[in-house]
């Protein structure tokens, strides 16, 4: 049999594994960039026009606005009312059709959360993915997960930094630990708002109603974590980066004075996907599921893993594990 | 009654999902182990490995054992993987290119690549199984996909690469940072 | 409801009428109020990033001043105590104005809320009150209800003395005794606000409300102290010594409980040297380069001590400057203890150990001088109508009345 010209170490040789796992990870971004740009493309012609002349965003209130209920006191009618505004005021604004949805939670669905910390490169795919997803604005800049690189040998962070700026990832001596909301089933947050505006659902997920917060921030104050975020200034997210898959308790268009957080994704978890931050991973660091579900990777790691949570002494119980395997 | 939502779910995952569903790649293959849970499957390898099948270069070859540092072909496979040495026969199958083969002889597939690493690597194996170990990407509620262990961790130098990590968090506003101390801190050194 | 109605013009009459003097006063005062408004309404429009507070520091300025606030308005239940429970005579013809006091010092602190929030177009919100769980809704029950309190007492009196009536102790007496016990309460639940957090391991200290107490009864009378001398001074109230020396008494010992509730919370944290002692690092020594507040607890400290020598100490407090000095050290050496001191450093480090300096904006500097300039101006104001009803110049004439 002739032998093929070709060489087998040629130009599209094998790439390296992790460059495989890259490779993969964004083929899948990309699949779902291409479904998104698709979607933007219906309304761009009208948009550019409205988005140029938008100006500063308008601060004050609208009367509908002034007067919503709390999200717990909503119909179905006002959800429907409700829902077809803000998707057409995102339209004139940025020429993007979006979809905003309020998926309820699944029943006898309980969500947590796992990390394994022998294996985050500290790479912060997650980060990026996670803001793309929810619509994070770059400036300010708000993101939700936050990647510590801290001390072999300590778990404290007064010798750790979210900041660390390097060529290549893992350093030696360092490991990585991401924190973002553990959606806790004791939530200072929820205590400590005053006026209801964030509260636990029977998933777990500890959510915030944009529409209800005052932003007097002491539910910032309160969490341990250093999970929540406030909008100091209006959110500007630029058009092509909005993902038009929103949830009204998730990543719908947020405003200035309003707190916000990790949501654990609901607008996709509830309808049975996988978060944005686990899906860009690319070590598999991240691991999801029911805890009801004796079957799922989550109750499986709590089982046999030596799992651990940060300030258990505050007895917050957060749905967020972290585990070396 | 979640029991019925979960019948219910995956008509509205159709459509709902993005295109993970319609991935061409995705192959149910067959297991020597069974892999718990009857909605996860493991990716095809074959497609993503270019010189597959061996059988395309190496039929008709005489297969020279002798341990030597390859020249001609395959030069970018130098082993570098555990402390015992071995050569490319240590996995490969000189009289059956096309699979790989365990500790005691019996022939395993491309795909089924996990079950030799497992033969050393045992925990991880466990771990891999049960969904513990490397990437799953799917859905949590419906259909899984893991990827077999070279997807990740290239068996002649499987140590996972360093990569760049994506740019840090910004500065609060009010506390810019002067270069040096951004450089002292990437360093970890206190000032 | 005439007099009622003639009572009222009566007031508004007096707090639009006065010297030249009064009126430079309010002149000054308007500015600051007006300049602060403005810079209020540029917060409106960017958004609380015109402030510098951050993720890390959500509460500066704002609270900090709020909560040093809560403190005066509690102390003014100082001069009741003795006044009715003890029925020191010396005080009674000052308690009205101390509760005068505490009414403008009230609408200050709800002042400082409502530029704090980042929704002010949501207060309506409260309707939905997570009560009893949030602290926060605990406060605005309290400090309303001091309000109305203080309120309802002041009006009732200064109303029975306008049309020439002796206030019926036994209809304000037992509000009186309520009012004492709901000064207490409102700076202990402001201070359960802090205590409570269990993310903040500064304030997650049982002595926080007792610390917070301590030091505003030494800054509430040394504040009223000074402002009794100016009302003797300037408007020629009948103020006795006696009553200025009760005061000089209470805060004597209150500023020594004060210190001593603070070196027990240094030593504490600083003895075992663990790692949630970081804030109180940061604070007396500075944390890894970062040692902002450095200067200003070191004052604080050096000014909370000037003021317990010279109370204590009969041969400087008999000069009258020298009393004052010590007052006002009193008054500045709290706000800075309990602002720089308390509020800030429990957000330094940040749960995940960041360290972010602080210090407040122009922005924020303007609001909170124009709030204390409104607060001021309302003081004055109800001077300016309450003093002369006490003394008698300010009355229902009678030929009115019996129509």
């Amino acid at each position: 049999m002739a032998r093929s010209t070709d060489s087998p170490d040629g130009a599209n040789a094998v790439m390296s594994a992790g460059e495989r796992a890259e490779k993969l990870v964004e083929v899948r971004l990309n699949e779902q960039g291409s479904r998104r740009t698709f979607l933007r493309m219906l309304g761009v012609g009208a948009g550019a026009a409205a988005a140029a002349s938008t100006g500063c965003g308008a601060s004050a209130p609208t009367t509908e606005e002034f007067f919503r209920q709390h999200y717990k006191k909503l119909t179905d009618e006002d959800k429907k009312r409700i829902f077809a505004r803000i998707e057409g005021e995102t339209l004139a604004k940025t020429g993007v059709r979006t979809h905003i949805s309020d998926p309820p939670p699944i029943d006898g669905v309980e969500f947590a959360y796992a990390l394994n910390l022998s294996v985050c490169n500290g790479s912060r795919r997650c980060v990026e993915a996670c803001a793309r997803e929810n619509n994070l604005p770059d400036d300010p800049e708000i993101r939700y997960i936050r990647v510590m690189e801290m001390e072999a040998g300590s778990l404290e962070f007064e010798d750790a930094t979210p900041n660390y700026d390097r060529e290549k990832v893992p350093e030696k001596g360092k490991f990585y630990l991401p924190v973002q909301c553990h959606q806790c089933d004791n939530p200072p947050c929820v205590k400590a708002c005053p006026v209801g505006a964030t509260w636990k659902e029977p998933d777990g997920i500890v959510v915030v109603d944009y529409s209800w917060c005052i932003g007097c921030r002491f539910c910032v104050v309160a969490c341990p974590y250093f999970a929540r975020r406030f909008n100091f200034s209006a959110p500007q997210v630029a058009p092509e980066k909005i993902n038009p898959n929103q949830g009204y308790l998730s990543n719908r268009p947020r405003f200035k004075g309003v707190v916000e957080k990790c949501t654990f994704c609901l607008h996709r978890t509830r309808k049975g996907r996988m978060p944005a931050c686990l899906e860009a991973c690319p070590t598999g660091a991240r691991k999801f599921g029911n805890l009801n579900d004796p079957n799922s990777e989550i109750r499986k790691i709590i089982e046999t893993k030596r799992v651990f949570v940060l300030n258990e002494e505050l007895a917050t119980l957060p749905r967020f594990y972290y585990f070396f395997s | 009654m979640w029991i019925a939502r979960l019948a219910v779910l995956p008509a509205m995952l159709g459509l709902v999902s993005c295109s993970i569903a319609d991935e061409p790649s995705r192959l149910h293959t067959t297991h020597a182990a069974p892999i718990p849970s009857g909605t996860v499957s493991v990716l095809d390898r074959r497609p993503l490995l270019p010189t597959y099948p061996c059988s395309r270069c190496h039929e008709g070859r005489t297969p020279d054992p002798r341990e030597r540092t390859l020249t001609e072909f395959h030069t970018q496979k130098v082993l570098d993987h555990g402390t015992q040495g071995g050569w490319c026969y240590r996995c490969h199958t000189p009289d059956d290119i096309d699979h790989l083969h365990l500790g005691d002889g019996t022939r395993v597939g491309f795909n089924e690549a996990y079950l030799l690493c497992g033969s050393c690597h045992g925990d991880k194996l466990r771990d891999w199984k049960a969904g513990i170990h490397g990437l799953t990407t799917g859905f949590w509620l419906g259909d899984r996909e893991r990827r077999s262990c070279p997807a990740c961790h290239d068996p002649h130098h499987p140590k996972f690469p360093l990569m760049t990590p994506e740019h840090p968090p910004a500065r609060p506003r009010t506390a810019p940072v002067e270069r040096q101390e951004a450089q002292e801190e990437s360093d970890g050194k206190e000032h | 409801m005439h007099s009622l109605y003639r009572f009222t013009l009566a007031t508004l009459g007096a707090m639009l009428r006065g010297s030249r003097g009064y009126y430079l006063w309010l002149l000054f005062l308007t500015a600051w109020i007006a300049l602060g408004a403005l810079a209020y309404l540029h917060q409106l429009q960017v958004g609380l990033v015109a402030t510098n507070l951050v993720d890390q520091v959500p509460w500066g300025a704002y609270i900090a001043n709020f909560t040093y606030l809560v403190g005066m308005a509690a102390a003014a239940v100082m001069l009741v105590i003795p006044a009715y429970v003890y029925d020191d005579h010396a005080l009674h013809n000052v308690v009205v104005l101390g509760e005068l006091l505490a009414v403008a010092v009230l609408m200050m602190c709800l002042m400082f809320v409502m530029v704090d929030i980042g929704r002010p177009d949501r207060v309506w919100h409260f309707v939905r009150f997570n009560w009893p769980s949030s602290m926060l809704s605990w406060d605005v029950i309290v400090l309303n209800g001091y309000l109305a309190l203080n309120f309802g007492i002041t009006t009732y009196i200064l109303f029975t003395k306008f049309k020439g009536e002796e206030p019926d102790r036994k209809k304000y007496v037992p509000f009186v005794f309520v009012a004492i016990v709901w000064a207490f309460s409102i700076h202990t639940v402001t201070a359960f606000l802090y205590s409570g957090m269990g993310a903040r391991p500064h304030w997650n200290a049982a002595i926080l409300a007792p610390r917070f107490l301590a030091s505003a009864f030494a800054a509430g009378p040394s504040l009223m102290i000074i402002a009794l001398s100016i009302i003797r001074d300037k408007m020629g109230y009948p103020v006795k010594d006696e009553a200025l020396n009760r005061l000089r008494q209470i805060v004597a010992v209150t500023m020594l409980i004060n210190l001593f509730f603070f070196f027990s919370e240094i030593f504490t944290e600083l003895y075992s040297f663990k790692h949630h002692a970081a804030s109180m690092r940061y604070l007396l020594f500075g944390l890894k380069g970062h040692t902002r507040l450095v200067p200003y607890i070191w004052s604080a400290m050096f000014l909370d001590v000037f003021a317990a020598t010279v109370f204590m100490t009969k041969k400087l407090y008999v000069h009258k400057n020298v009393l004052r000095a010590a007052c006002a050290a009193a008054v500045l050496g709290v706000w800075v203890e309990k602002g720089m001191g308390l509020v800030i450093p429990g957000f330094v480090p940040s749960p995940l150990g960041e360290i972010v300096d602080y210090t407040p904006s122009f922005t924020e500097f303007c609001v909170s001088a124009a709030i204390w300039a409104a607060g001021a101006f309302i003081y004055t104001l109800l001077l300016k109508a309450g003093v002369p009803i006490e003394l008698g110049t300010l009355r229902l004439k009678k030929a009115e009345a019996a129509k």
